[in-house]
């Protein structure tokens, strides 16, 4: 849910398909895990210092890249181009500097969870749910009742409307992707927390999330938590009835199914063109 | 100097110098002997595909030390198969028409094998694997080879003791969801429920997702006395820690493919008492001592079963190369005929499908690591 809240966010705001939002999700997890294996920090310091590194780079790849990009009236697709190769590129080198293989940050060995409602449930798991609502929570606040907040809602409506308001789009835009490289740094940290982390992660976690953000609405964070709770619980219900080898094309026929009845997601606005 | 004049005269640079590179090549290519191979160096197994590049290193390097083949030293060119059957095809294809050698060594996942079999048996070279276990490699073609013995075996031998050694009367099966995956199921299957016993839930995982929690569940829920896991060691490692999230520990059985640092990282204690059949190096044989001393020393761990076979794939290929004409009839004709290869995992024959027949061990896992089960 964190991913695909920040990825609606950003999709929202800078209209474009941002593939290295999936390298963010990775590259925050290889931060702790060399925070704490090789530097020997504790868990959650490291943890913060890969949050704010993950922020930085949000920012540095928009300051950089895509603005730069913008400027020279660049399309979405060249964008999405630009952000692809940015993901390979750094996928490649976490891969090169780490290798391949499964790496861990758990702390201590896998223990059985706390029975919550007739169900098993990790701390990290826990953890993971706490995280999300609370910070789905401040999201919405923040974008309702903060003056950036709503710029961001501002900009993602009409771009030009906005900056004729006064509102300096390409310092939402820094924001923007500062904020939603933060959730999925978080994401990537809590995800290896429960199932540990290898350099292709990320892409997998982007397009569920994507998935998602379709689902529930893009721009909407309560539609993309329903559509993220949505996309789960169809998956696994699937695999629990029919088998695993369904698991993506009951993910791909949800998807299909809302692009031709509800393409706008569960809180989406409906566009309609303009009659003059 | 008109446009026309000039496209010509750069064409021209570009073919001499294309040439003139080729050409050293081939210069270089007649004082070495090439062995060709595809591994899977990315990728879900791209560990598997490393400790067999260590183990064929080392014998390449040991090889040369002694002088090289009748002379000529030998050299290994890589081609990374991404655990993708279609850039292995890719790969397997370059490796032919640029070496035409009578074999190549394809050291990646069972569905790449089964994508270059094809071509070897059609253009008759040998395609020799030291990794694939699935069972349908045993009918890939005749020049196919592996000396990695077949997940059936295991699974069939894994069954036996499930009755004989155990006393298990109800069994759950975790099986990899891919083309070997229906093989390692008939296999168990096939000799556990003869014995009027039951396998009470089969699920198959995805290679490369990491929650199998559902799967979990519903294996828990059919109540067996134990699991066969068919699954590399991260999968198998993943099903063991979440079954021990939810208190599911079941009597764990699984095959060679487990015996790994990664599934210990993964799972934990939670894989203690983990049984499982395994072929590799016995430590009461003294060259295998010898190899995982000096493997140790060179890569700083114990060597796993696919860097044993990396390791004797090219001791066993290496003079067969430097024989006079050779070629991919001739090399498969005397892999048929091979009997008792002496090699660091095992003495080696070849079945009549190009199966390796190996002695398999029982292996457990006992305070964090892989012992032989007494």
């Amino acid at each position: 849910m964190l991913m695909a809240v920040g990825f609606s966010l950003m999709y929202a705001t800078a209209r474009f398909f941002n593939v290295a939002h999936g390298i963010i999700f990775t590259s925050a997890a290889y931060t702790v895990f060399l925070l704490t294996s090789h530097i020997g920090l504790p868990l959650f310091v490291a943890s913060v210092i890969a949050l704010a590194l993950s922020g930085l780079i949000g920012c540095l790849l928009e300051l950089s890249i895509y603005r730069p990009l913008r400027r020279r009236s660049a399309s979405a697709l060249i964008l999405l181009i630009s952000s692809l190769g940015i993901y390979i590129a750094l996928q490649n080198v976490i891969s090169l500097a780490f290798g391949d293989d499964t790496k861990t940050i758990r702390p201590g060995m896998p223990r059985q969870g706390i029975a919550i409602l007739g169900a098993n449930m990790t701390t990290v798991q826990v953890l993971t749910v706490w995280v999300s609502v609370v910070l789905g929570i401040g999201l919405a606040v923040f974008l309702k009742k903060t003056k950036m907040g709503k710029s961001i809602r501002a900009v993602s409506n009409d771009r030009s409307l906005a900056e004729l308001s006064g509102i300096e789009s390409d310092r939402v835009f820094l924001v923007t992707f500062a904020i939603a490289s933060v959730l999925a740094a978080l994401a990537g940290i809590l995800v290896s927390l429960d199932v540990d982390m290898t350099p292709t992660m990320g892409m997998a976690a982007l397009m569920m999330a994507v998935v998602a953000v379709i689902i529930g609405g893009i721009g909407s964070i309560p539609g993309t938590a329903l559509g993220a709770l949505l996309l789960a619980t169809a998956q696994h219900f699937g695999i629990w009835k029919v088998g695993s080898h369904w698991r993506e094309a009951i993910t791909f026929v949800i998807l299909l199914a809302f692009l031709l009845f509800r393409p706008q997601g569960f809180f989406g606005k409906k566009v309609r063109k303009a009659a003059v | 100097m008109n446009v026309t004049r000039i496209v010509v005269l750069l064409t021209l640079a570009i073919v001499l110098a294309v040439g003139s590179i080729v050409g050293c090549k081939k210069d270089k290519d007649r004082e070495e002997i090439v062995l060709p191979t595809v591994v899977d160096q990315t990728g879900p197994i791209a560990l598997y595909g490393k400790w067999a590049v260590n183990g064929m290193t080392m014998a390449v390097e040991e090889i040369n030390k002694n002088g090289g083949i009748k002379g000529h030293k030998l050299r290994l060119v890589l081609e990374d198969g991404q655990s993708n059957p279609q850039i292995g095809v890719n790969a397997f294809q370059r490796l032919l028409s640029l070496y035409h050698p009578p074999v190549i060594l394809v050291a990646t996942n069972t569905s790449t094998i089964m994508a270059c079999a094809p071509i070897a048996n059609e253009k008759q070279v040998v395609l020799f694997t030291p990794i694939a276990s699935g069972p349908n490699v045993t009918h890939a073609g005749d020049f196919v080879f592996r000396n990695r013995v077949s997940g059936y075996y295991e699974a069939a031998e894994m069954a036996s003791f499930a009755i004989h050694g155990l006393g298990l009367t109800r069994v759950g099966l975790a099986v990899i969801n891919n083309e070997a995956g229906p093989g390692y199921i008939e296999a168990f299957a096939k000799v556990f429920q003869a014995q009027g016993r039951k396998i009470t839930e089969t699920v198959l995982l995805d290679p490369g997702v990491t929650d199998y929690r559902t799967q979990v569940l519903k294996v828990r829920e059919s109540n067996p006395e134990g699991v066969f896991l068919a699954l590399t060691a991260k999968e198998a490692g993943t099903f063991i820690k979440q079954s021990e999230e939810i208190g599911f520990r079941p009597r764990w059985l699984s095959m060679t493919t487990v015996q790994s640092e990664e599934m210990l990282k993964t799972a934990g204690k939670a894989a203690e008492g983990l049984i499982f059949v395994a072929e590799g190096g016995d430590d009461g044989d003294p060259e295998y001592r010898d190899f995982a001393l000096r493997y140790a020393r060179r890569f700083a761990s114990k060597p796993a079963m696919n860097a044993l076979n990396g390791y004797d794939a090219v001791h066993l290929l290496a003079p067969l190369l430097a024989k006079e004409g050779a070629s991919g009839p001739k090399v498969r004709d005397v892999l048929y005929n091979t009997r008792n290869f002496r090699g660091v995992g095992g003495n080696l024959s070849f079945d009549e499908n190009g199966d390796a027949r190996k002695p398999l061990m029982l292996m457990v896992v006992k305070s964090g690591k892989f012992v032989r089960l007494k």
